[in-house]
């Protein structure tokens, strides 16, 4: 099913939530009102990020809470989650990556307060 | 992608929705309470707007209690449909005495519409805003001490 040497999907989209979460302008991964798009596994799950593989390639999707900033462009960072995602996820055998698909679900206001 | 969500409380209402931009390695998918945090921001930056409100009792119930806990939430008063590639959008607000409406609603306009092109890479095919009260500091003073 998986493929040969291949980590388990749990493990994949564990480490592509820790690596987009580093992505600058991203607040949050999972964040949002209702997201229910996630990885599971034995014991574990990992919300707001999908790993779908097929017998020849590995479809992923992210869902994202951003930081406002008046500069922000979020079709620039979706491609930004998107290589990071994708690196991470060949960089653990999973391979070749298709699609990225990206969800904003939520945007942090800086400061003041407001939600 | 789960497609089919629930239905949101009132004011969250449409948030269900989402647009997508879609590139040959994956689409992105904004939600529509994304786009009216990015629009009711637009909004308040322009002088002369007092708050964006929510309409009917359920504004005037957050009306209160925003003036009551203070700070209003980033959608109030915004209302967005966003479809594939285009927006439309509700904006319900308070003015300060002495604007000029048709003025201030122009510069509002626009400055909704650059910020979410730029943001999100939507076009903005329409912004409809409704004024709901002028703002009076005496009448606020007065409202103040009711609360009180």
């Amino acid at each position: 099913m998986e493929a040969h040497g291949a980590r388990s999907d749990v493990a994949i989209a564990r480490a592509i939530r820790e690596a987009v979460r580093r992505v600058p302008g991203v607040a949050e991964i999972g964040a949002g009102p209702r997201v229910v798009a996630a990885t599971y596994g034995p014991g574990e799950r990992v919300e707001g990020v999908v790993v779908r593989r097929d017998a020849e390639h590995v479809d992923l999707e992210v869902h994202v809470a951003a930081v406002y900033a008046p500069s922000l462009s979020l079709p620039a960072l979706a491609e930004a989650v998107r290589r990071a995602a994708r690196e991470q996820a060949e960089a653990l055998g999973a391979r070749p990556v298709r699609r990225v698909d990206v969800a904003f679900d939520d945007l942090h206001m800086d400061g003041g307060g407001r939600r | 992608m789960v497609e089919a969500r629930e239905a949101r409380p009132r004011e969250q209402q449409g948030a269900a929705q989402a647009s997508q931009l879609v590139t040959e390695h994956g689409k992105t998918s904004i939600s529509n309470q994304v786009v009216a945090k990015i629009a009711g921001t637009a909004a308040r930056e322009i002088s002369g707007v007092h708050e964006l409100v929510g309409t009917g009792a359920g504004g005037t119930i957050a009306g209160l209690a925003q003036r009551v806990t203070g700070g209003p939430s980033a959608t109030q008063g915004v209302s967005v449909e966003v479809g594939e590639r285009e927006a439309a959008i509700d904006l319900s607000m308070t003015v300060d005495y002495g604007v000029s409406i048709p003025q201030l609603a122009d510069a509002v306009r626009r400055n909704v519409m650059d910020r979410v092109q730029a943001t999100c890479g939507l076009a903005v095919k329409e912004v409809n805003i409704d004024v709901t009260d002028i703002y009076l500091p005496e009448e606020q003073a007065s409202e103040q001490r009711r609360v009180e």
